[in-house]
């Protein structure tokens, strides 16, 4: 339709041509122009993958004496219920995620709290607060485990500065979650404080003279004045830190290896160690997919006792 | 209530001067308007007195205490600030509670006061909406509930009417007078608007670049203003300003002579629109000028001439005058309302008063 205004110009053959070539895609066209390559590749990375496992998940997959397959429906299901490892890895799960949660949001926040007041050398500070999420969670998995450890960690030289002449080792089976939790909460904090300090910015300083005024204290301030628009933020990143921190696993991996024993053994590990160790890709999968119920249960409770508040908003 | 002093007053940020040797006063219960364009230190001065900002240098006194080195809740006084800021978060109701929070008061003289301001300024309908579902008037009037339910010695208002729209402005101009009239509070009032100056000000006190350049009522303002800055800043149209020199008791400017008796030097002669009559040629002394535009403004026009290639000058005409573009014009102006600046700005006499 478009053509037909420049008609007059054109001689009608090529009118004709260009008509053809100019020719504008209707809505769905365009719609699928650009939705299909991305329907494929998510079929491709996400649908045949989730499909593969629940199909792995209904069956008892041997690879000694030649690779087979049975099926067995629901079985695998409840061999987890009844595993005291499940219960276990699902606890340190829990603890490591709302340890790492806390830290997280709380570092975050103090971060950006101090960026936003920082003038001098703005740039500098910033990128060396930034740095932590840009080293791989592999990488910062060999630093913890080098700073926790008694031999060469931070415990031990504090210990032995203060006088002390016993090392101090973090990776205890009491302690390492924390360990974790701090490791995991030194690489996720910086990404939040930056979007926590982008709220910030956007408060007018003047509320900070009507506070003043109002002889608001230093933490009714906070509360009444710096806290509102960030709440939301928090709540969105308590949320993702909280996906990230069940499903982190190189992290684990490469620091505790689910020791000391079995002390952190997070789902993941465990489920790396049921599949991978012991080949039972079946079993593997199955809790897999608990960790999956998992993870939605508690961003759902997440947003149902938080977030469903601030959206209203 | 209270009376408020400035001495000496200095505030420098880095190397930049914002306010410089201020000294005013405030009488109880006075209207004064900070009047300047924006960057001349006016936000910067109301900001000492409600001690937001300590001054570099000077004193600020309320009722002759020097309240210089006092925090701003406790010399109790109230601001309604730009875009008549709130707590987002909270209610209208909880904004206002919020001002008498850590007033010490008890709960009953607290919900009195918050039920009397709030059967003033007639906003109980919005007592519960967040300031986000307020309009900007619904939102003016909370913030100056506000403010006045402290019932403070001050009030400080900070552009308080800049982010809303013409109309709007035109009627809470004058709700804000009224106001301030009924409840007799010492009142300063920062803006850059002159018309907002003009009719809510008791006084005017005009500044620029720091200094204060001129303080008095809007009529000795308008009619008297003793700087140049003052004269060009002040009406609307604004004042006509023309350069020249005064030469052996005469000044000329473009193509005209006026006789005065001031210093041999540069000068500028000031002449308000409506002090300039379009003449036949014969008057002695007429400028010769070029019409521009006529703009038409219902109850008179603006005639817009040009006198050379960078001067133009504005002339009020009856609504009925017909001019067309390009045609030439003769211009007088009325002696008696010149008036003459010296080449630092200063106001110079027309005709010094004849000793003996």
């Amino acid at each position: 339709m478009a053509s037909e205004r420049i008609l007059p110009l054109q001689s009608a053959e090529e009118a004709v041509a260009t008509g053809r070539r100019r020719r504008a895609l209707s809505d769905t066209e365009f719609a699928l122009a650009f939705g299909v390559p991305v329907l494929v590749f998510l079929v491709l990375v996400v649908a045949y993958p989730l499909g593969y496992a629940v199909w792995m998940s209904l069956h008892r997959i041997m690879f000694f004496g030649g690779y087979r397959s049975t099926f067995v429906g629901l079985r695998n299901f409840e061999r987890v219920l009844v595993d005291a490892g499940f219960w276990w890895s699902s606890w340190v799960t829990v603890r490591l995620t709302a340890e790492a949660v806390v830290l997280t949001m709380l570092i975050g926040l103090g971060l950006a709290l101090m960026l936003n007041r920082t003038r001098a050398a703005r740039g500098l500070t910033r990128t060396l607060v930034f740095l932590p999420w840009c080293v791989s969670t592999y990488g910062a998995g060999l630093m913890f485990a080098y700073l926790a450890r008694g031999q060469t960690g931070l415990g031990t030289s504090i210990a032995y500065a203060l006088g002390y002449s016993q090392p101090v080792d973090l990776m205890t089976s009491g302690l390492v979650i924390e360990v974790l939790a701090v490791g995991a909460a030194w690489t996720m904090a910086p990404l939040v404080a930056f979007f926590l300090l982008a709220n910030l910015q956007t408060i007018p300083k003047r509320l900070y003279d009507l506070a003043a005024l109002d002889q608001l204290s230093p933490l009714e301030t906070f509360w009444h004045v710096t806290l509102p628009p960030l709440r939301y933020t928090l709540f969105v990143f308590a949320s993702i830190v909280t996906v990230l921190t069940m499903k982190l696993f190189d992290f684990v991996f490469v620091m505790t290896g689910g020791g000391p024993g079995t002390a952190s053994a997070t789902l993941t590990y465990q489920i790396y160690k049921i599949s991978f160790e012991n080949l039972d890709l079946g079993y593997g999968a199955a809790m897999s997919f608990y960790l999956l119920f998992l993870i939605i249960a508690s961003t759902l409770l997440l947003y149902l006792v938080w977030g469903r508040r601030e959206v209203l908003r | 209530m209270a009376r408020i002093e400035l001495q000496q007053l200095h505030k420098t940020f880095g190397s930049l001067a914002a306010v410089q040797e201020l000294g005013l006063e405030i009488a109880e219960g006075e209207f004064l308007v900070l009047l300047g364009p924006s960057g001349c230190g006016k936000t910067t001065t109301l900001n000492m007195i409600a001690g937001l900002e300590a001054p570099t240098s000077g004193r600020v006194l309320f009722d002759g205490r020097d309240v210089t080195k006092v925090l701003a809740y406790h010399r109790n006084v109230a601001m309604v600030f730009q875009s008549s800021l709130l707590y987002p978060h909270l209610s209208a109701r909880r904004n206002i509670e919020t001002s008498l929070r850590h007033s010490g008061l008890g709960r009953a003289d607290r919900d009195r006061r918050i039920a009397d301001v709030v059967r003033m300024l007639e906003i109980d309908p919005l007592l519960d909406k967040l300031p986000s579902q307020l309009s900007g008037g619904e939102r003016q009037r909370v913030a100056t509930a506000k403010a006045i339910v402290r019932e403070p010695a001050a009030f400080l208002l900070d552009e308080p009417l800049s982010a809303l729209d013409a109309a709007l402005r035109l009627s809470l101009r004058s709700e804000i007078a009224n106001l301030q009239k009924r409840l007799g509070t010492t009142t300063v009032l920062v803006t850059h608007d002159q018309i907002e100056a003009m009719t809510m000000g008791d006084r005017i006190a005009v500044m620029s670049n720091g200094r204060l350049e001129q303080i008095g009522t809007p009529d000795q303002i308008y009619n008297d203003p003793a700087t140049l800055f003052v004269a060009g800043f002040l009406g609307a149209p604004p004042m006509n300003l023309i350069a020249g020199e005064v030469e052996a008791g005469c000044f000329r400017g473009i193509g005209f002579s006026l006789p005065v008796t001031a210093p041999t030097g540069p000068a500028t002669l000031g002449v308000r629109p409506q002090d300039v009559r379009v003449v036949a040629s014969e008057v002695q002394g007429a400028l010769v000028a070029r019409v521009f535009a006529l703009e038409h403004l219902g109850r008179e026009s603006v005639l817009i001439v040009e006198a050379d290639k960078s001067t133009k000058l504005r002339v009020l005409v009856p609504p009925s005058f017909g001019a067309r573009v390009g045609e030439r014009l003769f211009l007088a102006a009325d002696p008696e309302r010149c008036l003459l600046f010296g080449a630092e700005g200063m106001r110079l006499p027309l005709h010094p008063a004849v000793p003996g």
